[in-house]
């Protein structure tokens, strides 16, 4: 009976986290805008469940009761939207922490019943609405692996205590909780084995591989996903890390480590009270405050009488934190800690790189608050055993909670969950493009919903200039609509003279789209080199023309020629790509910053109008003079070099020990340049050289044989490309097979179901069979 | 006087703008949300004009809250509707088009006001600019509205000094300020930063102190 009420409230005070920690949007049930996402308006219930299930959609499993509600339409978007923001994590955390540290408590301590209680609520509401909770509420997958990552350690002791077939399925259950994405995967494993390791019993590890073929069959989707998007999620992981990895370097705070904090704090800091009732609180207040949970912790740990467990949750916790951690400042030192950089650093240069977001300390952090909140319950129940210790506990909730009073009191995350209602007239030019176009959209708009038309389905970004060419130069970049509003007179003038080339076949409250007439979905030609982005290339027909600065991305057999005006540079380089000549393969390093020639991205204002202004560009960055060796053999050379051009930038230079080449890439604006050099001869070694203190960017160098012919015809292959979020893709489109993993997953998961009801007779079957041999 | 020179001038279609021309503002950004102001001083110095009717300037950023030259570059521009340095030849014109287009509000006292929006990505700008005959803008003012519709940040710049106006003045410019080395950008600033670097180092002190005490004791007491 009292098993009911406890249940009972727990179903009760969740809601309550959930709605307590978003109390202003509680009541839009819709759309919210979130930090760096708007939703996909225009989708019905059955879309959006299908984009959801397709790679590299959503894998976590919690969420697919969500997705199956919305396949079979008994939900609209807005109602899955709404509820995702209150389930993840708030209000899923919130039972998993209290039944957790319910488990542990029964199990490792001998307190009554209501001090149990009482700790467990206290943990779970704290751990529900901590800092770290509202950064990865943004995420769906991250906040489902941090909301159930205390069911995960529990369950985990849980289903080693009961051994045997239903402990494995209980194990692979729970594993299956926060398996959310490769990263969920990874982590997950990683629990699963400190608890075997503190426990070392041989009969857990059998129980863990028994596990394993249960854990698989469940999760056969994410393998599977793997399996076939293997080159697909290597690019994006690639991507991820290139931006990310070295973003994170050297910069946790051990003090913020401790807190779980990690590189969300500048976006949001808990010490800003803005807007709030507390507007005027001291910073320093809450700073100290904010430790309250650590310091008992740790503190607290000292006083426990049985520490076996605690030992376990207290040596997990400062694993987590001293790994993640950089640095941290003691009496005035600065104290560098860095202990899994260098084995980052180390990773970086191998073939392991593209894999290495995956242990990037912004989501290691996303494990460090459940061992320490677990090691909390254990010391709240010992304090709470006596009452003259309430008020001390009183106290130390107060300080507690200031660490995310400015996230509750807001009731909005500091404004980062913005209700947004789209516009009727929006949703239906979305549903329109949605169900008419096979090919991109390009919008110029001049209205207040700029926000929403940025997100209509296929957006792209594409050139329109008055030109009586403009439908083919719009194809180029695989446009089939142009969506503009009514007082758009800019191009509205364009359109009104080039009246054979766009229909115009939506008009509805102020928003028009007109066809372009001159689109193809497939554009099958050879492709043409366009040096020259910002005058018009003299196209009559549809062709696949690239930008300079990808020239080197194309196999060379499917170039036909270029577009624009040409310079001896251009033409030089060019017609050694196409003799087979091939820019020389730079061994750059990964480096935190431009110290030397690296191949990252770091974050300055010219990085981000290079990556802005020539979207796919990828380029070698340097900052300090630097010198680097170049793989050349020896004979007689014409040398090119492709830069981006930049206010400051720095010299390049070639030398051959002897004598010098050089450029210099300082220009008022930034741009791609192809400069020829000269000639050089090459005995023995060559170098390439950096002179100057500002950040220069280099695309290529080639090395081309001083007798290459300059080309003016060129042989070439006709190639298919494809509309996509780039202008378009070559090769031919990717249909989407995702489907087959889900199908996949279905017949898996209830095979698992099967063995394990039917695991007794399984048994019987399997004894006969060894007595009948 | 002057003005009505530079009116001539205007009328004539002779450009104002030669090498030399210079225009100097005071820039106060307020965030209202971190409440704090940064105070600048921005010059536009015209350093050459070219035939095919562009100039390029020199920008410099005075940062006066940390006395640095946060940074110099070169821009081109064009001399006949400039779209980023700070003159509008064409003032009294119903629409002006700069790198924002600026649409007339209203003429007061020889005052004419512009505005003019932007959206990036998800945020609204607002311009405002004062301007008079002599086409030097002598305030704008700049408003950044967030997606919730609050105003985050609030950007006023004031004319200091400019030789379009007067031929004899001189920048006031700071002296001593040195160039900022390369920031690197830290993504962990702000007054958490400080704290962990000052309390922080005290909070860490006490806690190994207590931890020692605490166990001291518990051993003590477990003898007892």
């Amino acid at each position: 009976m009292q098993r009911k009420y406890e249940t009972l409230l727990v179903i009760v005070l969740s809601i309550l986290v959930g709605i307590l920690a978003l109390w202003k949007v509680f009541l839009h049930v819709g759309y919210i805008y979130q930090r760096d996402s708007y939703p996909a308006y225009y989708l019905t219930s059955r879309n959006l469940a299908l984009s959801l299930l397709q790679f590299p959609g959503i894998m976590d499993n919690v969420y697919m009761p969500v997705v199956i509600l919305l396949y079979f339409n008994l939900i609209s978007p807005e109602v899955a939207d709404w509820i995702s923001y209150f389930l993840f994590p708030f209000a899923l955390a919130f039972p998993s922490m209290y039944f957790a540290s319910r488990y542990f408590l029964n199990k490792f301590t001998d307190a009554k019943d209501r001090v149990k209680v009482a700790a467990s609520t206290i943990v779970a509401l704290f751990y529900s609405i901590s800092p770290t909770a509202y950064y990865f509420s943004h995420w769906s997958n991250y906040a489902a692996f941090y909301a159930l990552l205390p069911a995960l350690i529990a369950g985990t002791f849980y289903s080693l205590e009961k051994r045997g077939i239903i402990g494995a399925f209980l194990l692979s259950l729970f594993s299956s909780l926060t398996t959310t994405d490769p990263r969920g995967f990874i982590f997950t494993l990683f629990i699963v084995l400190t608890v075997l390791l503190y426990r070392h019993k041989k009969a857990d590890l059998i129980t863990f591989l028994l596990s394993i073929p249960f854990y698989v069959l469940l999760n056969s989707r994410l393998f599977l996903y793997l399996l076939i998007n293997l080159h697909s999620y290597v690019s994006y992981g690639y991507g991820i890390s290139n931006v990310q990895l070295w973003l994170n370097y050297y910069t946790f705070n051990l003090l913020d480590s401790l807190r779980g904090l990690s590189l969300f704090r500048p976006l949001t800091s808990y010490l800003s009270f803005y807007g709030t009732p507390l507007s005027h609180v001291n910073p320093l207040i809450v700073y100290v405050f904010s430790f309250a949970f650590v310091e008992l912790g740790l503190l607290g740990y000292i006083f426990l009488k049985k520490r076996s467990i605690a030992t376990y949750f207290l040596l997990l916790y400062l694993f987590l934190v001293l790994i993640v951690s950089s640095n941290f400042y003691f009496l005035n030192y600065n104290v560098t800690l860095n202990i899994l950089y260098p084995v980052w650093g180390y990773l970086a240069q191998t073939l392991l790189y593209p894999y290495l977001w995956i242990f990037l300390p912004t989501y290691i952090s996303e494990m460090i608050l459940a061992p320490l909140y677990l090691l909390v319950a254990l010391v709240l129940a010992k304090i709470l055993e006596r009452y003259y210790f309430i008020p001390l506990v009183a106290l130390i909730c107060l300080a507690q909670f200031s660490f995310s009073a400015s996230f509750v009191l807001s009731g909005n995350y500091q404004g980062q969950y913005n209700p947004v209602n789209p516009p009727s007239s929006v949703v239906e030019l979305g549903k329109f493009l949605e169900s008419h176009t096979d090919g991109n959209v390009f919008v110029n708009a001049s209205s207040p919903y700029n926000g929403f038309l940025q997100f209509l389905p296929n957006v792209t970004n594409a050139s329109f200039y008055n030109t009586s060419k403009i439908g083919v130069i719009l194809n180029e970049a695989g446009v089939q609509y142009v969506v503009t509003t009514e007082n758009n007179t800019y191009v509205e003038s364009i359109i009104n003279s080039h009246k054979g080339v766009f229909t115009l076949v939506y008009n509805n409250s102020g928003f028009l789209a007109y066809k372009n007439n001159y689109f193809t979905y497939h554009i099958i030609s050879p492709v043409y080199v366009n040096f020259n982005s910002t005058t018009i290339p003299p196209t009559n027909e549809s062709l696949n023309v690239i930008p300079s600065y990808l020239i080197f991305n194309i196999p060379s057999k499917y170039i036909g020629g270029y577009l624009g005006n040409v310079s001896y540079a251009e033409l030089l380089a060019l017609s050694a790509y196409k003799q087979g000549i091939d820019p020389l393969t730079l061994k750059v390093k990964h480096l935190p910053s431009y110290t030397n020639f690296t191949d990252t991205i770091y974050v300055n204002v010219y990085d981000q109008e290079i990556l802005s202004k020539y979207p796919g560009i990828s380029f070698i960055g340097v900052g300090e003079p630097s010198s680097l060796n170049l793989d050349v053999a020896s004979g007689y050379y014409k040398v090119v070099l492709v830069y981006v051009s930049v206010p400051g930038g720095g010299t390049f230079t070639i030398t051959n020990g002897s004598s010098l080449l050089s450029v210099s890439t300082s220009a008022p604006n930034v741009s791609v340049n192809f400069s020829y050099l000269g000639e050089i001869y090459v005995s023995k070694e060559a170098k390439l050289m950096f002179n100057g203190n500002q950040a220069s960017y280099l695309l290529d160098v080639m090395f081309i044989p001083n007798n290459i012919t300059l080309l003016t015809q060129f042989a070439n292959e006709p190639i298919s490309s494809y509309p996509s979020a780039y202008g378009r893709a070559l090769g031919t489109a990717y249909t989407p097979s995702s489907f087959i993993p889900v199908l996949v997953n279905v017949i898996t998961f209830l095979i698992t179901i099967l063995i394990f009801l039917g695991r007794e007779k399984i048994l019987i079957i399997i004894k006969r069979g060894k007595t009948n041999i | 006087m002057y003005i009505i020179e530079a009116l001539i001038l205007a009328l004539l279609g002779i450009s104002l703008l030669h090498p030399g021309t210079f225009v100097e503002y005071k820039v106060q950004v307020h965030f209202l949300q971190l409440n704090q102001t940064l105070t600048e001083l921005l010059f536009e110095n015209i350093t050459g004009m070219y035939n095919n009717g562009s100039f390029a300037y020199n920008l410099t950023v005075y940062s006066l809250n940390y006395s640095i030259i946060v940074g110099t570059s070169i821009v081109n521009d064009n001399s006949t509707c400039p779209s980023t340095f700070f003159y509008l030849p064409n003032t009294g014109k119903s629409t002006i088009n700069r790198g924002v287009p600026l649409t007339l509000l209203s003429i007061k006292n020889g005052t004419y006001s512009y505005t003019g929006r932007q959206y990036a990505n998800y945020v609204e700008i607002e311009y405002f600019y004062y301007v008079n005959s002599s086409g030097v803008p002598y305030k704008i003012e700049i408003l950044q509205i967030g997606e919730n519709g609050a105003i985050a940040s609030n950007t006023t710049y004031t004319l200091i000094a400019s030789n379009i106006i007067n031929h004899e003045e001189v920048p006031i410019l700071p002296k001593g300020f040195k160039f900022a080395k390369e920031v690197k950008v830290s993504l962990s600033g702000g007054i958490n930063n400080f704290l962990d670097e000052t309390t922080g180092s005290y909070i860490l002190l006490i806690t190994v102190i207590l931890a020692i005490v605490l166990a001291g004791v518990r051993r003590f007491a477990k003898k007892i």
